[in-house]
């Protein structure tokens, strides 16, 4: 749906996307993560048509996104710094955008504002907390009916319940609408829950991509404790990492996990555990060799 | 709500226009101040002196409203209100949260700056259209014959506010910051003119010749119209052609709109129209990142850089000589009646250090920082720094500057001291050519205090006017006895005093004023007879071919008992055909209430014109010079 290639851009010498590629593809979300100026939300000013690469290209549904009108209709875009019009209140939100938005649905924008009747929509946005203003922009947002939802650190800020409704609507809109969504956060911990794939942004470069899928399904991690004699490992799984305490052996093991539980058992362990990963172990792990501080750029 | 028309967004329109609200509603009270209520305080003021009677108050009311036309049309309102729209309807392009917004939005370019554009020129045409439905009203209520006045007034209104709101919409797009957007605008206003002034003021200073800034010839100049708002004001102000027109109209036949009327204000259209699409297409390829960016384009930024630079530091070098020395650098150079080299390098200093200095406050605007050492490009600033460092090298080693015409150039030479002296003779012209070469060349100082002043002034066969001005050393063997000489030598000197048509027989000597050199107007007498005018001029003749009158006094210091002659001929516009009388010639023709021309010449008599004097002294005692009362009808 959403195809970077060799994205570069510059300013004023300094180059804030260093051939950065990427893939989102329809109906997924994809999560975007990096450190603070990492070229996130430069690169996500470039998918919503904000700005235009130097060289590469960016094609939505297969299009060049710049000044193309009919594409940005697809797409709803909340920033991580949200901007409304001086003075004026949701429903005047709601009359621009729905004088710019072909596909606007007042209806399903009465229906959101329901579900959320602390929201004062004769009241001046600018005046609501922080909070009320990042729901006021999924509203909007959504009621556009979009192909494609672009969000910038959507819920940098909020507290735990608001952040949950947040990720209510917006998965909502995926499995309904089969909406695609791109999030950017520095924060990989926050997306594990949400994301299909996850790409990894560095000094302007789209580092690694992979789906979530894929990842979980091919990296485990094993608590497996002995009586006797502790076998090599490595004959019969493809060990990554290895640590002892004492006579439990935590074992990161890469390959399909029903295998590799399968080899295991007929080890005779007295004690064996399946743990769950996360995602930020996962790509450590998953890095090992290719020397990138991912750690560094996960903290 | 979406709009058929492609390049035209209703929501945008609609969003300017509630958004703003508070800007159009003030200009609603100003017009509602300045253009309407003063007029109806005048109106009502009228009727009432009229005690009611409408009929008769009809004319004042005329004249009230013609007057009161000249605020609602004067350029000056429209040039602030034009900046101030369009700063507010492109706000965002200053502020990166609302552009990046803005931009994200599924709005093509052309459709967002046209939207905007339009919310704009309505925003402007609020006051105009308040205040015209006002006159309008009155006009049909009071007065007669005024549609299509109005409507003229109407149409250059709005060319007016085209064209600077276009303008103002340019500089926007080129700068992603408000203030530098508002300086940007008032410059470029009146950026020709000021150059013009400081480019004069510099080859000043570099010159021999003192030389005054012909502001009249800078405001009606082929290229003034490149300083829209001076041009506009002196183009406008009370003169409006639908103004005028009204005021003379009498007839029918005054409705009929004249092309040449017009065509200042068509030509504002046409520039409106250029300058809204140059505006567009900086608005299409302008980069989103430059947001707050001093000049948004980079090709801009070494322009800005120079021109800041050169300009900037012109400015504050002069100035600040003025404010110190409490006089221009002109008058500096040439104090004491003598061209003052040794300050020539102070000044040259002090414009290379300015000018280096505002290199440097640019570098700190467009950077958006003090801190600019590191960064500052050295080329850019030899190329800057050395183009002004050669350009006063030139000026000062003459290469450039204005220089002395050549022959063949020159349609008139006019000489001005005491008295002023028109030469159109190629070979009279030729000698004071000479002359004014010598003393650029000499560069003559005064030994004393004895100095006069003279100026050269040589008009082009382009239509263009050079002037050099000096103040010359007196005496013996000076150069401006040489030029005393010359012009008592010359081929005109006889036209000099009396036009060219003296010698023909048409010619009249309408009238002659013998006045005292202390310039005690009570004593002026005038020959009252044709017969002593006769007399008067035959002796002036007989003195100027014995060499006791000079034509051209530079130095002239008269004694107690000198006279003044002044000659008054008339000349009719057969007589200036048949003569050749050129342009200028013409135009100094002063017209009397017969309306014939008649030409003022003025003439000094001291006591080496024996002849002259002698008549006069006979004409005194015979009682035919008579005292100039004012009451008396002395023109025939």
């Amino acid at each position: 749906m959403i195809v970077g290639k060799d994205v570069c851009k510059s300013f004023e010498g300094f180059k804030a996307l260093d051939n950065a590629s990427f893939h989102v593809r329809k109906g997924s979300v994809y999560g975007l993560v990096g450190p603070n100026g990492a070229g996130k939300s430069t690169l996500i000013r470039h998918i919503t048509g904000v700005f235009e690469p130097d060289s590469g290209s960016i094609n939505v549904a297969g299009e060049n996104v710049f000044e193309n009108s009919v594409i940005k209709e697809k797409i709803a875009y909340i920033p991580d710094d949200i901007f409304y019009f001086k003075q004026a209140s949701l429903d005047d939100m709601m009359k621009y955008y729905a004088g710019i938005y072909k596909n606007f649905d007042r209806d399903l924008y009465e229906k959101l504002c329901g579900g959320f009747p602390a929201l004062d929509r004769k009241m001046r946005v600018r005046r609501m907390s922080k909070g009320m203003q990042k729901q006021s922009a999924f509203l909007l947002a959504v009621s556009m009916r979009p192909e494609i939802l672009v969000l910038d650190e959507p819920v940098d800020g909020l507290d735990p319940v608001m952040r949950k409704q947040i990720w209510n609507i917006l998965l909502n809109e995926v499995t309904k609408y089969g909406v695609t969504v791109l999030v950017s956060s520095h924060n990989l911990r926050e997306l594990e829950d949400v994301c299909d794939y996850v790409g990894i942004m560095n000094k302007g470069k789209v580092i690694i991509e992979r789906s979530l899928a894929e990842l979980q399904g091919s990296v485990s991690k094993i608590q497996i404790a002995f009586a006797d004699e502790v076998p090599d490992f490595g004959k019969y799984v493809n060990v990554v990492n290895h640590s002892v305490m004492g006579k439990v052996h935590t074992l990161i093991v890469k390959g399909d996990s029903e295998t590799v539980e399968d080899k295991l058992m007929g080890l005779n362990p007295i004690l064996m555990d399946l743990l769950p990963l996360t995602l930020e172990e996962i790509f450590i792990y998953e890095l090992g060799g290719e020397n990138y501080e991912v750690k560094d750029i996960l903290f | 709500m979406k709009s058929k028309i492609s390049y035209f967004n209703k929501a945008v329109f609609k969003k300017d226009m509630t958004q703003f609200w508070s800007l159009w509603a003030v200009e609603i009270v100003i017009s509602l101040l300045i253009f309407i209520m003063p007029l109806m305080s005048s109106v009502n003021g009228i009727i009432r002196e009229y005690t009611g009677n409408t009929l008769n108050a009809r004319s004042d009311i005329k004249e009230s409203l013609i007057s009161f036309t000249a605020v609602l049309a004067n350029p000056v309102f429209i040039f602030v209100m034009a900046i101030v729209v369009a700063v507010v309807v492109f706000q965002y392009t200053f502020n990166s949260r609302e552009m990046y917004m803005i931009h994200s939005l599924p709005v093509k370019r052309e459709t967002l700056f046209i939207s905007h554009y339009i919310a704009g020129v309505v925003m402007l045409l609020i006051p105009y259209v308040i205040g015209f439905a006002g006159y309008i009203i009155v006009g049909k209520m009071y007065c007669a014959g005024l549609t299509i006045s109005m409507l003229l007034l109407a149409f250059e209104v709005f060319a007016m506010i085209l064209l600077f709101y276009g303008i103002a919409c340019m500089v926007v797009m080129v700068s992603g910051n408000s203030m530098m957007s508002i300086s940007i605008y008032c410059v470029l206003n009146v950026l020709y003119i000021g150059f013009y002034m400081m480019f004069m003021s510099v080859n000043q200073m570099f010159s021999y010749a003192g030389r005054t800034v012909d502001m009249e010839n800078i405001l009606t100049g082929r290229y003034a119209w490149l300083s829209p708002i001076v041009f506009l004001y002196r183009k406008t102000g009370f003169k409006w052609t639908g103004v005028k027109r009204w005021s003379d109209s009498t007839s029918l036949k005054s409705e009929i709109i004249r092309w040449s009327e017009i065509l200042p204000f068509v030509c504002a259209f046409a520039a409106a129209i250029i300058i809204f699409i140059v505006a567009l297409l900086l608005y299409k390829y302008r980069k989103s990142e430059t947001v707050g960016d001093m000049i948004a384009f980079s090709w801009g930024k070494p322009v800005y850089r120079t021109v800041f630079a050169i300009a900037g530091g012109m400015f504050f070098a002069l100035i600040s000589w003025t404010i110190y020395f409490q006089q221009g650098v002109a008058d500096t150079m040439n104090g004491e009646g003598a061209y003052d080299i040794e300050r020539l390098m102070d000044i040259v200093m002090l414009m290379m250090i300015c000018v280096i200095i505002c290199y440097f406050v640019s570098e700190m605007m467009l950077k958006r920082t003090f801190f600019i050492w590191k960064s500052f490009s050295k080329k850019n600033f030899l190329i800057v720094v050395g183009g002004m460092l050669m350009f006063l090298v030139l000026e000062v080693t003459g290469v450039i500057g204005i220089k002395i015409p050549k022959l063949n150039n020159i349609s008139e030479l006019e000489i001005t001291s005491e008295n002023n002296i028109l030469y159109t003779d190629k070979d009279d012209i030729s000698k004071f050519v000479k002359l004014n070469k010598e003393i650029e060349e000499k560069r003559l100082k005064s030994d004393g205090d004895s100095t006069c002043g003279v100026s050269f002034c040589y008009r082009l066969k382009n239509g263009t006017k050079r002037e050099f001005s000096y103040e010359l050393p007196t005496g013996q063997g000076t150069i401006s006895d040489k030029i005393v000489q010359c012009a008592n030598r010359s081929k005109q000197k006889y036209e000099a005093i009396f036009s060219k048509a003296y010698k023909d027989g048409g010619y009249k000597l309408q009238n002659v004023e013998v006045q005292d050199c202390d310039g005690n107007s009570e004593s002026t007498t005038y020959a009252s007879t044709e017969e002593a005018r006769e007399k008067i001029y035959e002796a002036v003749l007989k003195d100027i071919e014995e060499g006791n009158i000079n034509i051209l006094d530079l130095s002239y210091q008269g004694e107690s008992d000198d006279k003044r002659l002044n000659f008054r001929t008339y000349v009719n516009e057969k007589m200036a055909d048949k003569y050749k009388m050129g342009a200028y010639e013409r135009k100094s023709f002063y017209v009397n209430n017969k309306n014939q021309f008649t030409e003022k010449k003025m003439l000094n008599i001291s006591f080496k014109a024996k002849h002259t004097r002698r008549v006069i002294e006979e004409l005194t005692n015979d009682g035919k010079l008579k005292l100039l009362d004012s009451k008396e009808q002395y023109y025939e």
